[in-house]
């Protein structure tokens, strides 16, 4: 796939975003111009684009949702109930269709009638019927080689709002040549001239093979106070003569510089005015405003649809680039290899002693430690993207179960890292489910129990001390901690004597043996896969936790590392070999000596508890046997424990961590690698696998 | 931005010195504005010492050019790459009846 085809793509997925929250916004009310305007920029640049690529599907379906959107911007229509549904499933519609341009796939039958039936749904709203002849062409984006005629006249206090119109005929300058320009005076007062307001306007002749929205970019700034008109070369002399006549006393001049360009000849300029001059004596007033209408009412509606659809792309295309990710983790992956190198040299320098080479290695290791963050900072992307999906997902879900929920959403330009964007959506969907589920009661509950009735679920995302920390909150029902007690106890999961805080109650939501089937339609609360969520945060090296009261409402917080590039590890040896194991996991860190074993020697006594223990040497056949005193390190993976048996404890350590050369993704219990200060590489271990391992075999074992 | 005016037999000399953009065309402006009999003569510019020069500037210049009755003129007599390159983008030599350069 080429790349013109990816960035389109891209581009046409977050338009279709863009598009899908801006609906949402005016379904909580907040309707703005600007916004709508934006919605149909987004519509209207995916058809402009999908044309230009020649998906007629794309290019079909959409005109008909942009005019649709046309109407609501001129306020000919309302977007009320009935069809803000509509244009959302438009908006999916479009989706679904870039979606099978990214599969390389046709468009189905049933898939085409699905359009066409959100068309049918669209026609209340539209005036005119659909026809075929009615099918725009991909003609909104002129590409043609020639001159341009460029009027630009902009507001009189643009030099003010700190705009200089020449430095836009300069940018044009750079598009292709300007082949003549010209300064119009008609309007520069001689009396009572100001100097810091904007009279004169211009007149650009640019010969360029540009298309025609790149020509426009140069306007971004300045198209909403401005006059632009553009003509394409080789248009009809109307067009040229509507430029003329509409700027009052500058005729003779433009006309004289057309002339010259060969837009138009001498014979036909005199023939338009004179028939001008007809007409406003026939007529007795001057007809301009009325013919520049007529002439050019349906170009300037698309120059300005087209223009517009630029402003809109602005803010992407010239403050970001897009990288592909895969470049992005090799820099991050080399930068891992350099702060590594560099603590090499950093054992090298100390042991010569030498101060000045000390000094040096020092300051390059402060470096070496900046360019790692700001890499791993270009790795960062707003949590935002993500957490607006929810607000589809609220509306749906409680549109579905007729509740009415109000999402909040705080701290949307919080970063963090892009996989783990990724990662953290499906946990938090569920999460977000659940309370609109479970949480927020019905209507007539909230009613009864003095709430509003719109329920409020808030999702908020802040920094703390290197770690994401991302809130759920409801004000819902709570969790009824009476209930989970005793399915707790009946479960067998605590005992009838163990006095439990409501807090420490609460977190038993997240154990598996909770959340069997009885418990979800039993439980007022939440429950429905909840040890999921907490496995799959705490893969993430993330923690979960809940608080509620009974009645008032739930949050959970969710606490996750801001990358996973660097870990927080703890350096330890078996058999000769180093191996990292990430902090979180550990529990406790025992003499191997004064721990029981029991069972034939595959668990130990930890205060009753049986725990499963495991030695690196016989999973990864490492033949180096030491025999030094052992140490026992208890690690906890979910509501699983396991001990892993090692030689030496050397500390905890920041490591970046090197995913594993694919060849070796078949091996089992190993995360990935990094390399020591001392050059030795060392292996991170996986410890859910390993985990798993040690209670599979316990199990073979016993069973 | 500081404007010089020197009065010859025939016309003022005026000379402009600084930066002729947004931040300075008012106080131009002011400047010119004090000296009004300037725009009963024919006027010759100087504008070799102008640093730079935007759309505020070539406005003030076109002003001063729309200000002058019928019969007097305008002239260049000494200007800079700046401005030349500004006036030939532009198409705005013909403000001025360009004289040599000295």
């Amino acid at each position: 796939m080429d790349s013109a085809l990816d960035t389109f793509i891209a581009e046409a997925q977050e338009l279709i975003q863009a598009m899908e929250s801006g609906l949402l916004s005016i379904g909580e009310g907040g309707w703005t111009l600007e916004l709508l305007n934006d919605i149909f920029r987004s519509a209207h640049t995916i058809k402009g684009s999908a044309g230009l690529f020649g998906f007629d599907e794309v290019v079909n379906f959409t005109h008909h949702l942009e005019n649709v959107l046309d109407r609501a911007r001129a306020r000919e229509i309302e977007i009320d109930e009935h069809l803000l549904p509509v244009l959302l499933q438009c908006s999916d519609h479009i989706a679904t269709l870039i979606a099978l341009i990214v599969d390389e796939k046709a468009v189905s039958a049933d898939i085409h009638a699905h359009g066409e039936e959100l068309v049918r749904q669209l026609l209340p709203w539209l005036n005119t019927t659909v026809s075929q002849t009615d099918q725009p062409g991909p003609a909104d984006e002129i590409v043609a080689d020639g001159v341009w005629h460029i009027s630009l006249k902009m507001n009189i206090d643009a030099l003010k709002n700190g705009m200089d119109p020449i430095s836009i005929v300069r940018y044009l300058g750079t598009l292709g040549e300007v082949e003549y320009a010209a300064v119009l005076d008609d309007t520069l007062p001689v009396d009572d001239f100001q100097a810091e307001n904007l009279y004169i306007g211009f007149e650009i002749g640019l010969r360029t093979e540009k298309a025609k929205s790149e020509i426009d970019d140069a306007f971004m700034f300045i198209r909403e106070d401005s006059d632009i008109k553009m003509i394409p070369p080789n248009s009809s002399v109307d067009k040229y003569i509507d430029v003329i006549r509409s700027s009052a006393r500058g005729e003779e001049r433009i006309g004289e510089i057309l002339i010259r360009c060969g837009a138009i000849t001498q014979a036909e300029l005199d023939k338009a005015l004179v028939q001008q001059t007809t007409l406003s004596t026939a007529l007795g007033k001057p007809p301009i405003g009325e013919i520049l209408l007529s002439n050019e009412a349906t170009s300037e509606k698309v120059l300005s649809a087209a223009l517009d659809s630029q402003i809109a792309k602005r803010p992407s295309r010239s403050r970001y680039i897009r990288i592909d990710a895969d470049r992005l983790d090799k820099l991050i992956n080399l930068i891992g290899e350099t702060v590594i190198t560099h603590q090499r040299i950093d054992l090298i320098s100390s042991k010569i002693g030498n101060v000045e080479l000390e000094e040096v290695v020092s300051d390059i290791k402060s470096l070496t430690e900046q360019v790692r963050d700001a890499a791993l900072v270009l790795r960062m992307v707003p949590i935002g993207e993500t957490l607006q999906k929810f607000k589809r997902v609220v509306r749906d879900v409680a549109m579905s179960l007729n509740k009415d929920i109000k999402l909040t959403l705080v701290g949307e330009e919080t970063e963090m890292d892009r996989s783990m964007v990724e990662k953290i959506s499906d946990p938090l969907t569920h999460i977000v489910r659940n309370a609109i589920d479970h949480g927020i009661e019905a209507r007539e509950v909230r009613r009864d129990r003095n709430k509003p009735a719109q329920g409020s679920l808030m999702i908020s995302a802040i920094h703390d001390s290197g770690n994401i920390v991302i809130t759920i909150a409801d004000d819902g029902g709570g969790l009824n901690t009476e209930r989970i007690k005793s399915k707790a106890r009946a479960a067998g999961l605590i005992q009838d004597t163990l006095e439990l805080s409501d807090h420490e109650i609460h977190q038993l939501i997240f154990h598996p043996g909770l959340t069997t089937a009885e418990a979800v339609t039993d439980l007022s609360g939440r429950g429905v896969g909840m040890d999921v969520v907490k496995r799959n945060i705490e893969e993430l090296q993330g923690s979960v936790s809940i608080a509620s009261r009974n009645g008032e409402g739930t949050i959970i917080t969710i606490r996750l590392p801001l990358t996973l590039a660097i870990i927080d590890g703890f350096h330890v040896s078996a058999d000769g070999t180093d191996f990292i194991i990430p902090h979180a996991s550990i529990v406790e860190c025992l003499d191997f000596a004064s721990v029981k074993t029991v069972e034939g020697g595959t668990n130990i006594n930890l205060r009753g508890d049986l725990v499963p223990y495991l030695e690196l040497r016989e999973i990864f056949a490492l033949t180096n046997s030491s025999d030094a005193r052992k140490k026992i390190l208890v690690v906890r993976f979910g509501e699983q424990e396991a001990g892993i048996l090692v030689d030496e404890l050397y500390g905890e350590l920041q490591t970046v961590v090197k995913p594993l050369n694919p060849m070796f993704s078949s091996l089992k219990g190993i995360g990935g690698s990094t390399l020591l200060g001392s050059g030795e590489i060392a292996f991170i271990l996986d410890i859910p696998k390993l985990i798993e391992f040690a209670v599979r075999k316990e199990t073979r074992l016993t069973h | 931005m500081n404007i010089q005016n020197r009065k010859t037999r025939d016309a003022h000399s005026l000379k402009f010195t600084g930066e002729l953009t947004i931040y300075e065309a008012q106080n131009a402006l002011n400047q010119l504005l004090d000296i009004p009999e300037i725009f009963n003569r024919n006027i010759k510019l100087d504008l070799s010492e102008v640093t730079e020069c935007d759309t505020a500037g070539v406005q003030l210049l076109m002003f001063l050019n729309k200000k002058l009755p019928g019969g007097c003129v305008l002239s260049l007599t000494k200007s800079n790459e700046v401005m030349d390159s500004l006036f030939s983008l532009l198409g705005l030599t013909y403000l001025f009846h360009r004289e040599e350069r000295h």
